[in-house]
């Protein structure tokens, strides 16, 4: 308007007025168009935030509760595996402001993983980042802090924490720093632990862990009384297959899976291959029986005190008879001329095709990667080979074989293979296939129980358990030689025997003997009282009352032995 | 006319004030939806704190760790298969109760019973000697007359008089159970020497066998001894109403703790 008035001359000009009103009503008009429109897109934005915004901010916070890495339980959920958020102490050397002299000295005084030198090459690295410490527990975090260094720098980040330890360990296996399974059922299940959709639930092993620690610990105060090398030792279900406990001594700590990994590292249980010696015999025993060979344990054999074979060498028997002997005899006493005739009569082909299907021939049937390829004779499988294999000697099985090969030959003769997973509804057992008839395993029970109530395992037995089993000493071959200094001593059995539910297999490396075995190093004298001991613990563990009033029928056996005493 | 100019002012205030008022709400959803998400991370923490609690827990009970302390400390044992029950036959049989206080307080009366032992204690008293001397050149025992009032106050014994005869001699009185009258207890259980003594009350007491009686002090007065034939003393305790037990006795006696008899009357329970 003020325009128009300091400019009369243009008001004047009738004809262009209504353009130029015109003009500024228009440019008003848009001017209140955009003002509108940017009003309206900031409304309906807000709207939009207002409406469609979660601001409780669920599908963030949801997720912690969730691990990076599944847990593993056991068969009663307690925790063997877990992921907590653990502290790592790193450094940015190039961002330094203290003397890094005195630094190296105040770390090397808190983290003597390192010494004063090592942490002041880091120091003076200029490098922009490194690791001090790892899986570093709060207290120590605390006192790093305390230094007040502030280029130091303190972070969550994920660990894999085993809580129960050593327990269990060569199942468990372990990982690396970076998350990533390396060994045992880490590796195995490394897919479906980090399985986005599958973190939050725990899986669950066959283990027990209770059963588990009994074994452990009894294993290891043998080791320790018998100065053993190591030891491993196996208990499975019979029925489904299932390993309860499955140990190998040394132990190992996968929380620190770096140190003293070369001789605890090895799964004696699976990986490790040994001649188990006189554990095979109701193997053989029972393959002449389904053979028809053996009708009676009263059938006799001849045996002397020494049985040449092949004119270049001579089978022998600790506890020689030098007379006709019983099937039950030669049981009881673990008499390896006896058995080594009864192989000759099974057989070199109709014995392979029984450790075939055993599974014995190859690797053991289980989860884990750490398997162990078992040694035969291979192409020499003749009549020799056949005797000795026929007591255990020439094989190299693991002890997890043994422990399966029990399995199957009590619980009505069907082969299983072992498992790790608990057996439930996401893991079925399988059906296996048959290699004894019932027949068979059902008078074993008797064959094996005299064993331990009069034989060579008299220490196995635990009263009111009913344990039947064998024992087995073996030497080691040491330098490509047998040696008698060197034994691995086992003892397979199976518990209650009267209706078989369990088989234990305890195995010691190279035991020597001490003052409370009278010099001797065999199984029954070291790894029996083993089983006794672990079996009165976890017998009840497992379900299996003591009742000393029930026993096997030994009525098939009982008359076929001689008895000293009685003459 | 005000009104219409001051329309567009109170529209622009009505529309305003709705508009504040559509943004408080806003604003108090806003608060709201806040602290539910607060609460929910709060949730959140615990839980995670639970876990990491429970594996501290896990860790530090570990199966490895117990078993070194049982090993260490507790040196329990795995049961031996003599310590599980087979049925409820067994574990009834296990069953032991624990005695209660009416079975205590019967267990009391009973040893009680048993140790009351009145028999024994008066083993002594039961002297129950024959009045008879056995020297027939004995002279014959005084005869006296014990008086006994149980409402008196306990008087001294008149000092018996001291026997003419010596003390050696010892007066026997006869088996008071055979003529029931007497409860033997007044009777004198030995000869005094002979200087005379006091003869004690409460003995006469008890062998009167009356219950009244037994409880109050009592005087037994040795009567002046009579001379009495050569037949045994006899020892009366008449329980009268006046009770006063006449006892004929000798002179050297003096009055003797209660005899069997006389304790054994009211039971052992009574005397208790």
């Amino acid at each position: 308007m003020s325009a128009v008035a300091i400019n009369p001359p243009r008001i004047g000009d009738v004809a262009a007025r209504p353009d130029a009103l015109s003009l500024v009503y228009q440019r008003l008009m848009m001017i209140m168009l955009v003002f509108a429109g940017v009003t309206l897109l900031v409304i309906f934005r807000l709207a939009f935030l207002q409406l469609f915004t979660d601001r409780t901010g669920a599908s963030e916070i949801g997720n912690p509760l969730i691990p990076p890495r599944a847990d593993i339980v056991d068969r009663n959920g307690v925790a063997l595996a877990r992921t907590i958020d653990a502290w790592s102490i790193a450094i940015h050397p190039n961002r330094l402001l203290s003397n890094p002299d005195e630094l190296a000295e105040k770390l090397a005084q808190l983290m003597p993983e390192k010494s004063a030198d090592q942490y002041r090459a880091i120091l003076k690295s200029g490098k922009s980042f490194a690791f001090l410490s790892r899986r570093a527990v709060p207290e120590l975090v605390q006192a790093v802090n305390a230094l007040g260094e502030p280029a130091v720098e303190f972070s969550r980040e994920p660990e894999r924490l085993y809580p129960q330890t050593g327990l269990a360990a060569h199942v468990l296996g372990w990982t690396s720093m970076e998350g990533k399974g390396v060994a045992g059922m880490e590796k195995v299940l490394d897919s479906r632990l980090t399985e986005p959709g599958l973190r939050g639930t725990p899986v669950a092993l066959a283990i027990d862990a209770r059963v588990q620690a009994a074994l452990e610990s009894e294993l290891a105060a043998a080791m320790a009384k018998f100065s053993a090398i190591g030891a491993a030792g196996v208990v499975m279900d019979i029925r489904t297959g299932e390993v309860v406990a499955l140990t190998s001594l040394p132990q190992l700590n996968p929380n620190s899976p770096g140190r003293g990994m070369l001789e605890a590292g090895f799964n004696r249980a699976t990986l490790g291959v040994y001649e188990l010696g006189s554990t095979f015999k109701p193997f053989t025993v029972a393959m002449a029986m389904d053979a028809g060979i053996i009708k009676s344990f009263g059938q006799m054999y001849n045996c002397p005190r020494a049985l040449p074979v092949g004119g270049r060498f001579t089978i022998t028997d600790t506890h020689p008879f030098g007379r006709a002997c019983s099937v039950a005899e030669i049981m009881k006493e673990s008499s390896n001329i006896g058995t080594a005739q009864i192989a000759a009569q099974v057989g070199s082909q109709r014995q392979q095709a029984f450790l075939r299907q055993m599974g014995f021939m190859e690797p053991v049937s289980i989860e884990l990667n750490e398997r162990g390829r078992t040694l035969t004779p291979g192409a020499n499988w003749g009549d020799i080979a056949t005797m000795t294999v026929g007591y255990g000697h020439g094989i190299a099985v693991t002890p997890l074989h043994l422990a399966t090969g029990y399995a199957t030959l009590f619980n009505g003769g069907i082969w299983r293979p072992a498992t790790l997973l608990k057996v439930g509804p996401g893991h079925q057992v399988p059906a296996g296939h048959r290699v004894f008839t019932e027949e068979t395993s059902r008078r074993m029970r008797a064959l094996l129980r005299l064993v331990v109530t009069d034989g060579t395992g008299r220490k196995a037995d635990a009263p009111g358990y009913r344990i039947g089993g064998k024992t087995g000493t073996a030497e080691k071959i040491v330098g490509g030689r047998y040696t008698g200094a060197a034994v691995v001593t086992t003892f397979a059995g199976v518990f209650p025997m009267d209706a078989p539910r369990y088989v234990i297999v305890a195995m010691l490396d190279d035991p020597k003997a001490t003052a409370d075995t009278y010099g001797f190093h065999t199984a029954g004298w070291n790894v029996a009282p083993v089983v006794s001991r672990v079996v009165s613990r976890v017998g009840a563990l497992l379900g299996v009352a003591p009742d000393p009033a029930r026993e096997v029928d030994m009525s098939e056996v009982l008359p076929y032995v001689h008895r000293e005493a009685e003459h | 006319m005000i009104a219409r100019g001051f329309k567009s002012v109170i529209w622009v205030a009505t529309v305003g004030g709705a508009a504040l008022c559509c943004y408080m709400v806003s604003l108090r959803v806003a608060t709201e939806r806040a602290d539910l998400a607060k609460v929910e991370s709060q949730i959140i923490a615990a839980k995670r704190d639970i876990r990491s609690l429970q594996t501290e827990l896990g860790t530090r009970g570990r199966l490895t760790q117990l078993d070194q302390w049982n090993s260490d400390v507790l040196a329990l044992s795995a049961p031996t298969s003599a310590q599980f029950v087979k049925d409820d036959v067994a574990l009834a049989r296990l069953e032991r109760r624990d005695s209660t206080v009416a079975d205590q307080a019967q267990n009391v009366r009973m040893a009680s019973a048993e140790v009351a032992p009145a028999p024994q204690r008066a083993q002594p008293a039961p002297r129950v000697l024959p009045a008879i001397a056995p020297a027939p050149a004995a002279p014959p025992p005084m005869v006296r007359r014990a008086s006994y009032t149980p409402g008196d106050v306990a008087v001294p014994a008149r000092p018996a008089r001291a026997p003419d005869k010596p003390a050696s001699i010892a007066p026997r009185p006869t088996k008071p159970g055979k003529d029931e009258m007497a409860a033997a207890a007044a009777k004198p259980a030995k000869p005094t020497p002979a200087k005379p003594r006091p003869a004690k009350p409460t003995a006469v007491v008890a062998a009167a066998a009356a219950p009244p009686a037994a409880a109050k002090p009592a005087t037994a007065k040795p009567s002046p001894a009579k001379p009495a034939p050569l037949k045994p003393a006899l020892v009366t305790a008449a329980a009268e109403p006046r009770r006063t037990a006449t006892a004929v006795k000798p002179a050297t006696a003096k009055p003797a703790p209660p005899s069997r008899t006389a304790t054994r009357a009211p039971g052992g329970e009574a005397h208790r």
